[in-house]
């Protein structure tokens, strides 16, 4: 809402500066986005809150700030009464609907002649961004923007029949509106009819056929009032707002449908030397009553902290144009006719401390039980967080939608099942995302074409899917890196998973849509998968418009881990006595992997073999083909007393025994 | 047997050899030669064994001063030498070190968990709830009912082929689903991902992360809500900053408010990052409006409360001067290697 100080400065006098004012009005609730230089002086920029239509006028935001400023706000709009002239009413109105339309006035004005408007009214318009049209139009928004009531001017000669019908619309009917598009109606908006159909949307656009031209010269003046629900309803149906509909769908001032009314035939009669014809027409169904509200005086300090002194609190809401009379020790407070947003004890409160200040009201600090069960278990993913931070991975975040057609691409043969949104922006957020992966391959790629180093990202949240009982969403853990290698990953992966204790089993060369078969694995915590890893395919790098190679990544699912494992760590005392440390060279079959052997000598190396570290694979010279070298080195220890040499001599006999019976495998 | 004569001739060529010794290289070897592993004083220190046993302690004390002696006078010479070889040696102390991966946390989620911290510090849990919402979690029982200019401020995504099931519009719902499930009184944060169906551009973002918090007791009021607040953005912020609280409309806030703070780049005398105001609106707040306490069937007799909702990005924005929301979902390591 655009509000001119000049405009302004007729409902109330003696204004401090507009940028003061900006200030004050800003501190009472009526957010102001700036001021600025309009045709006629500065203008003040509001944005108003759903809940303060009543603002949405001149005479609204005159009275907040009379209020504001302890003053009286001049409450004189001008119009002129009726003036009989015997001529018998040609037009009735048939209100089918009283709920909706509780109050429906029309007036007749003859014999005007259109023109541009004068200049003063053309350029108040402006400043509220409204653009003039012809006096007519312009006059209706005028007084629009003056009392904040809707008006609606008919081309009377263009009205078939002698009915004016207030109804609701039927399904399948039509109406092309001012601005020139057919729509076809839902059923249940209201629209004012004549005998041949509809003729305006009630309450957010008037239509086509009945509109206001330059030759124009009678003219059926509608102010009504419409239920706040319907018009909101009618708005986005058709998904369009105008300055009627923005109005009435916050609440318009049932005690102003008249008065703007007679205020409009006054201006035209002015401006355009209209004759205001006597026929004025009235459905009235639902008169209006000021609500009584009953406010305990202490609520307001048990609800704000703060005592607010009785006589403040009359003098506020008076201010603000509440009744307030004293019953007993209650207060019944009488809400004025444009506060419809004030209807409760609690609203009335809000008033009152609006008032007296936010800023007055002192700080303190509560008092409550100290009991709260929403303690929040440890973070365990934090922990692979720390790992993969200290590793040089760089956190991310992708955003949860994603593009439909990109994932039908990835997980092309696969069976999926993604959440889909009913009303997406663009193709490319169309779908919730399914994976963490391709996300992070696509901030990898943005950062490559960058030419940024260390590329290494890693991203933690949720993923979705459709379930057999509504939509799933679990958190999800993944990580790619640029340059990295299997062993990269598997480092990476090692590393998370010994940070978080788990107890976990590796399963190498699985079938994945992510990765290379020979260079994959997944990760099994107590039977589960809880996560695969590996070398990205180069056809998934493909379908993400990757142009390069050498991507490895992981995904867990923390769902699967053992929280048990970490919040079960205890302290675990070690030998006092020394290790003895034996290397062991072995010739084996290439074909033999590290883990067959690993294996074989950890069972032949009973308890006192603590620890076996590979330190050297060698093939080549000296070593047949088809042969490989691997030097381990393994770790002796009892915490009963300090290994004699024969002791762990022995151990290492039945060690290497075992490796050549096992698996033939022969020391170097 | 060794005599304690012998000790001190020992001690004597020792000092003599020290003394007049004109290299480093020299006096490691005589560094090797008296104290060494197969040092002569290592020697001695094994002889003692044969000795009486009542003689043992004197000579244990004699033969340990001589250590302390010669190592001293060892270093002293050491030092002598240290600075002659420094010469001869250039070390670029200048040169940089290998080259050490480091990775960093994302920046929402730095301040997110600040935002935690902060409050968990003051004794409030935390409470989860999904992304996928009903209608009814989102808006009814948050008293925005549907055909309301309320709405409006949330434009929202749909989910396709479940009825009146969306993305949440804001991290509210999960104070509805507390408030079912549990008795008062209540003292949580619930942090999460948001949406709202906005084109990306500098100032919109469809995804993005809020905290909101709830506290509800027999009389925790307006003021309370205004000392929480304070205190909150003093540990966020700095304890220079100065916050104002204006009145604001949201449905399920009764009285609403917005609170501001003192913009940190002019101190409050206006500029452009503050749109000449001299405060940026951090975060909107309110007493629990009852119409929602009755939805979550909590008696508006017994009991009130505050509650409040903060946009974790917008924070990052204030806090480290960044323009543009885009950066947040870029990822460009450029960006992420800064905070």
């Amino acid at each position: 809402m655009k509000v001119p100080v000049q405009w302004l400065k007729e409902y109330v006098s003696g204004l401090p500066s507009a940028e003061r004012l900006a200030e004050i009005l800003t501190l009472r609730g009526l957010e102001v986005e700036d001021v600025t230089d309009g045709l006629t002086g500065k203008v003040i920029e509001l944005e108003l809150t759903p809940n303060r239509g009543d603002c949405a006028s001149i005479v609204g935001v005159a009275r907040e700030t009379a209020a504001a400023l302890g003053k009286k706000i001049k409450n004189d709009i001008p119009f002129k009464t009726d003036k009989s002239d015997g001529e018998k009413p040609k037009i009735s109105i048939k209100n089918q609907d009283p709920v909706k339309c509780p109050l429906y006035f029309l007036k007749l004005i003859t014999d005007l002649k259109t023109a541009p408007s004068p200049k003063w009214l053309e350029e108040r318009l402006k400043d509220c961004g409204i653009r003039p049209q012809n006096s007519i139009v312009d006059i209706t928004n005028y007084v629009l923007m003056e009392t904040g009531q809707p008006l609606h001017a008919f081309d009377a000669d263009k009205i078939e029949g002698t009915e004016i019908i207030i109804r609701e619309a039927e399904k399948g009917e039509k109406i092309t509106t001012l601005d020139g598009i057919e729509r076809k109606l839902h059923g249940g908006e209201i629209v004012i009819a004549d005998r041949c159909g509809p003729i305006a949307l009630a309450g957010v656009m008037g239509g086509e056929h009945t509109a206001v031209s330059p030759s124009t010269g009678t003219v059926l003046l509608e102010s009504a009032c419409f239920l706040p629900a319907c018009i909101s309803r009618t708005e986005s149906i058709h998904g369009i707002v105008t300055e009627s509909s923005y109005r009435f769908s916050r609440g318009t001032d049932p005690g102003g449908v008249k008065m703007s009314l007679l205020r409009a035939a006054g201006l035209m009669a002015e401006v355009c030397c209209g004759n205001i014809s006597a026929l004025a027409l009235e459905d009235v169904r639902k008169p209006f009553t000021r609500p009584v509200i009953e406010l305990k005086p202490y609520n307001i300090s048990s609800v704000l902290g703060c005592a607010i002194p009785e006589k403040d609190i009359k003098k506020s809401l008076e201010e603000l144009g509440f009744g307030v009379n004293a019953k007993g020790r209650l207060l019944h407070v009488e809400v004025p006719s444009y506060r419809s947003d004030v209807s409760r004890e609690i609203d009335i409160i809000e008033e009152i401390a609006r008032c007296f200040g936010y800023d007055r009201i002192q700080e303190t600090m509560p008092g409550v039980s100290a009991e709260t069960d929403l303690v929040p278990p440890e973070d365990i993913l934090e922990r692979a967080g720390e790992i993969l931070r200290g590793i040089g991975f760089y956190q991310v975040l992708t955003p949860t939608l994603c593009d439909g057609s990109l994932m039908t691409k990835i997980y092309s043969g696969k069976k999926i099942k993604p959440v889909e949104l009913a009303n997406p922006l663009t193709g490319n957020f169309d779908i919730l995302r399914l994976d963490l992966l391709s996300g992070l391959l696509k901030v990898a790629l943005y950062n490559i074409n960058r030419n940024n180093y260390q590329v290494k990202l890693y991203e933690r949240g949720s993923v979705f899917k459709k379930g057999s009982k509504g939509t799933v969403e679990n958190e999800q853990l993944a990580f790619v890196e640029k340059n990295g290698d299997f062993f990269a990953v598997k480092a990476a992966v090692l590393g998370v998973l010994e940070e978080m204790k788990q107890d976990y089993s590796l399963a190498y060369g699985i079938d994945s849509i992510w990765f290379e078969k020979e260079k994959s694995a997944a990760v099994f915590i107590k039977g589960k998968e809880a996560g695969t890893f590996g070398v990205f395919k180069g056809e998934i790098l493909e379908k993400l418009d990757i142009d390069d190679e050498g991507f490895s990544g992981c995904y867990l699912i923390p769902e699967l881990f053992d929280r048990s494992a970490i919040e079960g760590i205890k302290f675990r005392s070690w030998s006092e006595f020394p290790s003895v440390y034996r290397d062991i060279s072995v010739v084996a079959d290439v074909k033999l992997t590290h883990s067959e052997i690993y294996d074989n000598i950890s069972s032949g190396g009973g308890e006192i073999l603590r620890d076996i570290r590979l330190f050297d694979v060698y093939t080549g010279k000296g070593i047949e083909k088809g042969l490989k070298s691997m030097t381990y080195r393994l770790e002796f220890n009892s915490p009963e007393g300090t290994l004699s040499s024969a002791q762990v001599s022995k151990k290492m006999d039945l060690i290497v025994k075992k490796l050549k019976k096992d698996l033939s495998v022969e020391l170097r | 047997m060794t005599s304690f004569q012998e000790y001190s001739a020992a001690e004597k060529q020792a000092r003599i050899s020290i003394e007049k010794c004109t290299s480093a290289d020299e006096l490691d070897k005589l560094r090797a030669k008296y104290l060494g592993r197969q040092g002569v004083l290592k020697d001695l220190f094994s002889q003692m064994g044969k000795s009486p046993e009542s003689e043992r302690p004197a000579r244990g004390r004699e033969l340990n001063r001589i250590k302390k002696e010669l190592t001293g006078l060892l270093e002293k010479r050491k030092t002598e030498f240290g600075s002659v070889s420094k010469k001869e040696e250039i070390y670029d102390p200048t040169l940089p070190p290998p080259f050490v991966d480091k990775g960093k946390t994302h920046p929402v989620i730095k301040i997110l968990k600040e935002v935690e911290n902060i409050f968990t510090s003051m004794g409030f849990g935390i409470a989860y709830g999904p992304d996928i919402e009903t209608e009814y979690y989102n808006f009814t029982a948050l008293n925005i009912p549907e055909n309301h200019p309320a709405r409006d401020m949330h434009d929202t995504f749909y989910v396709k082929n479940y009825k009146n099931t969306l993305l949440r519009t804001h991290t509210s719902p999960v104070q509805v689903r507390v408030m079912e499930k549990k008795k008062p009184p209540y003292k949580f944060i619930a942090p999460g991902r948001c949406y709202r169906r906005d084109t990306v551009d500098a100032s919109h973002l469809p995804v993005f992360h809020q905290v909101e918090g709830l506290m509800v007791d027999s009389n925790v009021t307006f003021s309370d809500l205004k000392g929480v607040l304070h205190l909150f953005a003093k540990r966020m912020f700095g304890t220079k900053v100065k916050i104002r609280f204006r009145p604001s409309f949201f449905p399920f806030t009764e009285p609403s408010a917005e609170m501001d703070i003192s913009c940190g780049i002019c101190s409050g005398k206006g500029c452009p990052a503050c749109s000449q105001k001299g405060w940026l609106e951090i975060l909107g707040a309110g007493m629990v409006d009852p119409e929602v306490f009755r939805y979550c069937g909590v008696d508006t007799a017994k009991w009130q409360g505050f509650a409040f909702g903060m946009g974790i990005e917008r924070i990052a924005m204030l806090k480290y001067d960044i323009h543009d929301l885009r950066l947040f979902i870029q990822n460009d390591l450029r960006f992420l290697k800064q905070f």
